[in-house]
């Protein structure tokens, strides 16, 4: 076996897979000292899964793993710090009480004398180390006064001082302003000039272009290519990360006798999204696009009154409201089908009839009035979405996930919803199930309602949506209409070219 | 693909309907059951058979009637994901307010268990309204209002209410028609209640909705703030219908009445939560898991054990049963 010392990371022929489904495919990866290697790709494209691999957060089912020449067998997050790999993530796992001495000391090690801190020569390292890197921070600060690029400073000089040898800079600059990105780039290139290597994963290919040597693009779980900055332009990058084939329809549906407006959304904002402004029909599927961290999700939150906006209103059927709470939201006849179903929406150890019926439960009330059956409702439900149950009475956890997902949207179809937020709608859903989602989506527009799309999967949007609304950074850039809609025109948007 | 979208090792190992339970599933499901036969086939072979005659019965019944009571109310908010540590203070200032009016102001058991059951409310009310509104933690919430009820008991009577009791009364709390004494009736029926109450209405669905997962409850439209305060108000109520049958037993109202029996009523809801059902509150379990302390208590009583092993084995209990309970658990999918 050739040992080459003058990598610091290398992955050989390196595979995993999650449940069957291939996270990350045959990857082969080099990284040398004195390189800022940028790592692109869309969203699910593996990128989460290859750092994990040699950051000890993924076991790889097969391949060869070494750091610094030596094989790594069985990494954990401790052992890979302890080999020289340092992860930096935006915000720092630390208490907001406390200072930021404390934290470096928590993290590096407390100056000691015997079984005590010794306060100052901690605050003078700590302070010596921050102005060394001119980060302008006091060590005496308390953590929640600091902003996420002071954290994500603090967090590359702590790798420093342990000897890292590879710092991964995982979407380092999500919600940073331009000189704030600036700032960082500079510490970066110091890092670099060091004779450290850095792996800079982003979505913002400007900041690929103006410090990257090198960068690697993943699809779809394999690494398709790795170049030098110089051999590769902007439109042959996006080109890379996008790729061709396109298995589903290629371009969106027009939208044909839509009806009166349901929802209008006007200039609505909060800390993380907006102004956001648009508006959408009865009998239409509006998409919306955007890369992780772009505020899709915040967005459906505060339409649906789990956040509260600082300005801004949303009318539904041409009347303002003021919507405090998911109550609210149901009230004016919305339904959520959030992110993470098993986190957000299913009570786990409740049945399928329960958790299909959650919101309207008062309909079945025993001294009801005009009562209603529960299992004739159920039936109606299993009918609509096709959901596959052994039994109504089990746990919903039991069913796939594909199932669960319909019990979800048929909840809100039964309780008579007409206006639909569905995020991620296909998230961990296989692909039969997912085809039959698609089509209980249409079929709920058709019926009359509308229906709100957010989806990192661009296939999807053009798959159902008769509109699609681009998002960055917490803003809708972009808007693309039926035909025009295509995955690749949507991906060029998502990253602003 | 990113990793935590991956499902943990043993994610799936869940039972399927129709498969075959293992021992540890029986365990897991029956072991409080198999647990409170095995204890009466104990204690009555060790008592030769005083544990079950007719009389002993009804005395461990009696006694059950009181802390399960308390315990009833208790498992309304534990379904929710709330507890109540005043209960014990709510049951005794009931139980002194309903003697007191009887005594110092002579009136009727007619007017003065209404009002000890609307002070026990009231109580029920102002912990949910703390809980929910002030956002104050019920650990801390209930806690202090324990607190201050001892406080204002001590202020309202230091010495028992012995006398001018009406006569009906006292006769109510020691009547019983063979083993089944009259206040196990009223417990009885206030387990029939709650039953009804959180198995078969949408408030009591939307109770174990909100216990189950709290996120997606509030997502799906549930009222939060309303169930809280509503289940508190329950375990209150609860607790004042115990003080009123243990001075119905006592034939006074006590200052010190059933601040005790708090650690009973929690053992007894975690012990039922620890069978059939998982690790989930329900009136069922709880009205076993009294009963399983009742016939320690009894057993131990009557085997002449010392009077400090009670205390000893009720905490025991309360870790065995919790302890036990996690232990047998096959992780369930989440």
């Amino acid at each position: 076996m050739t040992e080459d010392h003058d990598l610091t990371v290398e992955l050989r022929h390196v595979n995993k897979s999650f449940g069957g489904v291939a996270a990350v495919t045959d990857a082969t990866f080099a990284v040398r000292p004195g390189e800022v290697l940028g790592l692109v790709g869309e969203n699910g494209a593996g990128k989460s899964t290859l750092l994990g691999t040699f950051s000890g957060r993924v076991n790889p089912d097969s391949g060869e793993v070494l750091i610094r020449g030596h094989e790594q067998r069985s990494l954990t997050p401790a052992l890979a710090k302890a080999a020289g790999v340092a992860l930096v993530q935006q915000e720092l796992a630390a208490s907001p009480e406390l200072t930021v001495a404390e934290t470096m000391g928590l993290n590096v090690r407390f100056a000691r004398r015997g079984p005590f801190i010794r306060w100052r020569s901690l605050r003078q390292w700590a302070q010596r180390l921050l102005d060394d890197w001119d980060l302008g921070i006091s060590a005496d600060q308390r953590m929640k006064t600091l902003t996420p690029p002071q954290q994500v400073a603090i967090n590359v000089a702590m790798a420093t001082v342990v000897n890292a040898h590879t710092i991964v800079l995982d979407e380092p600059t999500a919600s940073f302003s331009p000189p704030e990105v600036e700032r960082l780039l500079a510490l970066v290139r110091r890092l670099r000039d060091q004779g450290i290597a850095i792996i800079y994963v982003t979505h913002r290919l400007d900041e690929v272009f103006a410090v990257c040597d090198r960068v690697t693009v993943m699809r779809s779980g394999e690494i398709v290519a790795t170049k030098d900055i110089g051999e590769v332009d902007r439109a042959g990058l996006v080109e890379l990360i996008v790729g061709r084939a396109l298995e589903f329809r290629t371009s969106g549906v027009p939208l044909e006798g839509a009806g009166d407006l349901a929802i209008e959304v006007q200039e609505i904002a909060d800390s993380r999204v907006g102004p956001v402004s648009f508006s959408a029909r009865y009998g239409e599927i509006l998409g919306f696009a955007g890369l992780v961290g772009a505020g899709r999700t915040e967005l459906f939150e505060l339409i649906y009154g789990l956040r509260s906006p600082d300005s801004g209103q949303v009318r539904v059927d041409g009347t303002p409201h003021a919507i405090r709470s998911p109550i609210g939201a149901t009230r004016l006849g919305m339904g959520l089908v959030p992110e993470e179903r098993r986190r957000s929406a299913l009570i786990p150890r409740m049945s399928v009839l329960e958790n299909a019926l959650l919101p309207v439960l008062e309909r079945y009330h025993p001294l009801a009035r005009r009562r209603r059956s529960r299992v004739k409702d159920m039936k109606q439900i299993a009918d609509t979405t096709n959901l596959k149950a052994a039994s109504w009475s089990m746990p919903v956890i039991s069913l796939s996930g594909g199932n669960q997902q319909k019990v979800v949207i048929g909840r809100w179809l039964n309780a008579g919803a007409r206006i639909l937020l569905l995020d991620e709608p296909t998230r961990g859903v296989d692909i039969g199930a997912k085809e039959e989602i698609y089509e209980l989506i249409r079929a709920a527009a058709r019926d009359g309602a509308c229906v709100l799309v957010a989806s990192s999967e661009h296939e999807e949007l053009v798959e159902i949506c008769n509109r699609v609304l681009v998002m960055r950074e917490g803003a809708v850039v972009d808007e693309v209409v039926g035909s025009a809609i295509d995955a690749r025109t949507i991906a060029r948007l998502c990253f602003g070219t | 693909m990113t990793t935590k979208n991956a499902m943990p090792k043993g994610a799936m190992r869940h039972r399927l309907p129709g498969s075959r339970l293992s021992v540890l599933d029986v365990l897991r499901r029956f072991g409080t059951v198999i647990a409170f036969v095995l204890i009466v086939v104990y204690f009555a072979g060790s008592t030769n058979g005083a544990l079950i005659s007719s009389g002993n019965i009804a005395a461990i019944l009696n006694q059950a009637a009181v802390v399960g009571t308390m315990a009833l109310g208790l498992t309304v908010c534990l379904v929710l994901g709330q507890l109540d540590l005043s209960i014990g203070y709510v049951a005794t200032l009931s139980g002194l307010v309903v003697t007191g009016l009887q005594s110092q102001q002579g009136l009727p058991p007619l007017v003065s268990i209404p009002v000890a059951l609307a002070v026990a409310a009231l109580i029920g009310l102002v912990n949910g309204v703390v809980v929910t509104w002030l956002k104050v933690n019920a650990l801390l919430a209930t806690l202090a209002m324990g607190a201050i009820i001892g406080g204002v008991i001590s202020w309202y009577t230091i010495t028992p209410f012995t006398t001018g009791i009406a006569d009906d009364f006292v006769a109510f709390g020691q009547t019983r028609w063979g083993f089944l004494p009259a206040p196990a009736v009223v417990l009885i029926a206030t387990a029939v209640v709650l039953w009804v109450f959180l198995q078969q209405t949408p408030t009591g669905r939307r109770m174990y909705a909100l216990g189950g997962n709290p996120e997606a409850a509030r997502n799906a439209g549930v009222r939060i703030a309303r169930l809280q305060i509503v289940a508190f108000v329950i375990s209150g109520l609860c607790s004042g219908i115990a003080g009123i049958l243990l001075s119905a037993q006592l034939g006074s109202g006590q200052p010190t009445g059933a601040v005790g029996l708090l650690l009973g009523a929690f053992s007894a809801a975690f012990l039922g939560a620890s069978t059939w059902r998982d690790g989930e509150f329900h009136i069922g379990g709880t009205i076993l898991g009294v009963l399983v302390i009742g016939v320690v208590f009894s057993g131990l009583a009557l085997t002449d054990a010392q009077y400090y092993l009670k205390d000893i084995v009720t905490g025991a209990i309360l870790i065995l049963a919790v302890g036990s309970a996690n232990l047998l658990r096959v992780r369930s999918t989440r």
